[in-house]
């Protein structure tokens, strides 16, 4: 029983991944693994792996409405010329699109705090990577519970 | 293309050199992702605010580049070190091309 329900669900999947290819698309969503955050981080850390401090991710644990989720974000930094933060890039790993913002400050934002309303698909992880002007990155990363996603799928 | 309203507030108006100044601005716009269908399962084009920038007294203290993950009606609060008196301008760079602006003003005592 178990395995004839196994195998009628093969076919079906087969078949899909048949007709997506015949369809020319190239990540059909059951098949691709990821959204390619992996590949927007690093092309934001230029390779080099964020220290897991310095940067506060604020997100509520549970949201009941993906399509509007209050987020802060806050980085440890003096802000000044000589030591201040330059971007903040934020990704959701099962989001669509990977991006979901880049904030840019200066010194003359005086302090690196950022608060906005974003979009999740689903129960999914949020991303934050700092860069600082001397190059060095910092991270934190948080998981939100999505009650209904909001990502205007349905 | 329809006027969009812009809500801009910040925390104080008149600041001392080296206060920190917080900004806060909604601006109403669908955020449209382009992966939503309508009833009759046609997609609805992606339309959506690409970016954002704050000049004070015509420095660049802040900006973000949104994309379809901002929620619609973008909400969005940052702060700046005042420094001397002028506009607060806050602009919204549209996909189809177009600006939304919004003013506010610092006076630095």
């Amino acid at each position: 029983m178990t395995a004839k329900l196994d195998r009628r669900k093969a076919l079906t999947i087969g078949a899909g991944a048949l007709t997506a290819t015949a369809l020319g698309w190239s990540e059909p969503a059951f098949a691709a693994k990821t959204n390619g955050f992996e590949k927007v981080i690093a092309q934001f850390t230029g390779g080099r792996t964020p220290a897991q401090s310095r940067v506060h991710l604020d997100l509520p644990k549970i949201a009941d409405d993906g399509g509007s989720v209050p987020m802060t974000i806050t980085v440890d930094s003096p802000m000044t010329e000589q030591s201040h933060v330059v971007d903040v890039l934020v990704v959701a790993e099962k989001n669509p699109r990977a991006h979901v913002v880049t904030f840019h400050f200066s010194p003359a934002s005086g302090v690196a705090e950022v608060s906005t309303r974003i979009r999740l698909a689903q129960t999914e992880r949020v991303i934050a990577i700092a860069k600082m002007n001397d190059g060095s990155v910092y991270m934190d990363r948080k998981e939100v519970t999505v009650t209904v996603g909001g990502c205007g799928t349905s | 293309m329809a006027a969009h309203q812009v809500k801009i507030k910040l925390d104080k108006t008149e600041a001392k050199k080296g206060d920190i100044v917080e900004v806060k601005a909604l601006v109403y716009h669908p955020m449209e992702t382009g992966l939503r269908k309508d009833r009759s399962g046609k997609v609805i084009p992606r339309h959506i605010l690409k970016k954002f920038i704050c000049m004070v007294a015509g420095k660049e203290v802040f900006s973000a580049d949104f994309d379809t993950a901002i929620a619609a009606n973008p909400f969005i609060r940052f702060k700046f070190r005042a420094v001397q008196s002028g506009p607060v301008v806050l602009t919204w760079v549209d996909e189809d091309g177009s600006d939304i602006v919004g003013q506010a003003r610092i006076t630095v005592n």
